[in-house]
């Protein structure tokens, strides 16, 4: 009975975590990964001679790859959000461990989601793309971003983000949609070295 | 079809929305008209590139909330520490600027070692809070800031910036993971003063291969007679600047104006990419 509960309660919290990550409450669901999850990454990379620098950069990058499996809808019901992110992160840190010795003895064989392992390290955000990522910010400009994001990455529609946003109507939403995404195609246009990072 | 129409086809094209015969017809229009395609790719791009910054945006928001570190890439408007990142740009744009009015006027040039550490002077206290925390990243943490170099020494502030600018002049090669080397408003040497005020965009290569690049963007050089001529160790590059499939090492580009009489050169590192597919 009361592990019954108990899985119900994870069912529950993690549906909660799925609908707060689509509703762009993300100070909410990382405070609550990282109180529920990180203790458990951290104790995982310390147990395997990690610091603690190390448990935090895993910890981040796996939670980037569980936001985007969530946002490209590859994030299965079954899964349980802390499951993924252990899985997803003892994977990272083996890859990491892997690079830094240069020796393959170091395997862990989890119970990673199928799905999650071919491509993890393209999954996560290195510095180099965060550097480039905010310099495009930065030429494109803050609002333009803001209403890309509402529709590019929450998908909403236009209706949507005239309230987000106070346009006028969905016309003049849906007319700064476009513009700002061909000035950014513009921008992607005129440095291919855009095209080979983000290709993917 | 106007823009908007053709937008929005691709739109749906690349969410997937058609119906099957739409895609169908999409496909074949897509295989007998290469410019659609490139289109399309482009418009797939920029929504990765959406995709990617907001995502990226939310690993600043773990990082400043909860382990309590700034990044030059952070975004100032997210995290409670913002404000301190924000103040260092506003300092370093208000020296940028200077560098920008300073080379319209060379005549003042005498000026240059002074009026920017008072810039610097005045803006300390707004810092102050950073050294303990910067102190705390460790070097993979702190890839080539600008924001976040000037901080941890408080007794240098004052000499601070200018090292930092030279630093990132002549030697981004310690920076394995940065791909846009802020080259903003450094005077490059020569026998005329080119100030390059726009990045440089440089593609780390994998190791053993030719797989870097760098993109130069023109716009950004000023003073001299244009149009410039662009050089990578001797290499004249035209239109889109770009000098690509070169391995891991130094460059040196040099900028000539119009007539050649003015001429200035910039090292450039292309560093060692990390995370290579074998």
């Amino acid at each position: 009975m009361g592990q019954e509960r108990e899985s119900n309660k994870v069912i529950q919290d993690d549906a909660a975590i799925i609908l707060s990550i689509k509703e762009g409450k993300d100070d909410h669901v990382l405070s609550t990964l990282y109180k529920n999850i990180y203790p458990k990454i951290k104790n995982l990379v310390l147990k395997n001679s990690g610091t603690v620098e190390e448990a935090e950069d895993i910890f981040q990058d796996a939670v980037i790859v569980f936001y985007r499996y969530v946002q490209t809808g590859r994030f299965k019901e079954e899964y349980d959000i802390d499951g993924f992110i252990y899985g997803v992160s003892k994977n990272l840190f083996s890859k990491y461990i892997n690079k830094k010795r240069r020796r393959e003895d170091f395997d862990f064989a989890g119970n990673i989601p199928e799905s999650a392992e071919g491509d993890l390290l393209e999954n996560i955000i290195t510095k180099e793309k965060e550097n480039i990522l905010h310099n495009l910010v930065g030429q494109l400009g803050d609002r333009c971003m803001e209403l890309l994001t509402h529709t590019v990455f929450y998908k909403l529609s236009m209706k949507e983000v005239c309230e987000k946003m106070g346009f006028a109507n969905e016309n003049v939403a849906k007319t700064a949609n476009y513009k700002c995404k061909q000035r950014l195609m513009k921008m992607v246009k005129d440095n291919p070295s855009l095209i080979e990072i983000f290709r993917n | 079809m106007t823009g908007l129409d053709k937008y929005e086809l691709i739109d749906q094209y690349l969410e997937g929305t058609l119906s099957v015969q739409e895609q169908a017809r999409f496909d074949s229009m897509l295989s007998s008209d290469p410019a659609l395609a490139e289109e399309v790719e482009l418009q797939r791009i920029a929504n990765s590139l959406i995709v990617e910054n907001k995502l990226a945006n939310i690993k600043t928001r773990l990082r400043e909330n909860h382990f309590g570190k700034q990044k030059p890439s952070s975004d100032p408007r997210s995290g409670t520490k913002g404000w301190i990142i924000g103040s260092v740009l506003v300092l370093l744009s208000a020296i940028a600027l200077f560098f920008i009015l300073h080379n319209k006027k060379p005549e003042s040039k005498a000026l240059l070692p002074t009026q920017p550490n008072e810039t610097l002077a005045e803006k300390q206290p707004e810092v102050k809070p950073l050294p303990s925390e910067a102190d705390k990243n460790k070097p993979m943490d702190t890839t080539s800031s600008a924001a976040a170099a000037p901080v941890p020494e408080e007794k240098k502030k004052v000499t601070a910036i200018p090292e930092v600018k030279k630093e990132e002049n002549k030697t981004p090669s310690g920076k394995s993971e940065m791909q846009i080397q802020k080259i903003a408003d450094v005077e490059i040497t020569g026998n005329c003063y080119l100030t390059f005020s726009r990045n440089i965009t440089i593609n780390p290569s994998c190791a053993g291969r030719s797989s870097g690049s760098i993109a130069i963007d023109p716009k950004g050089i000023s003073g001299g007679t244009m149009p410039y001529e662009i050089f990578i160790n001797g290499n004249k590059l035209t239109n889109p600047y770009i000098y690509s499939n070169v391995p891991a090492g130094k460059y040196l580009m040099t900028v000539k104006d119009a007539g050649r009489s003015c001429t200035d050169s910039l090292e450039i590192s292309v560093p060692v990419k990390k995370f290579c597919k074998e």
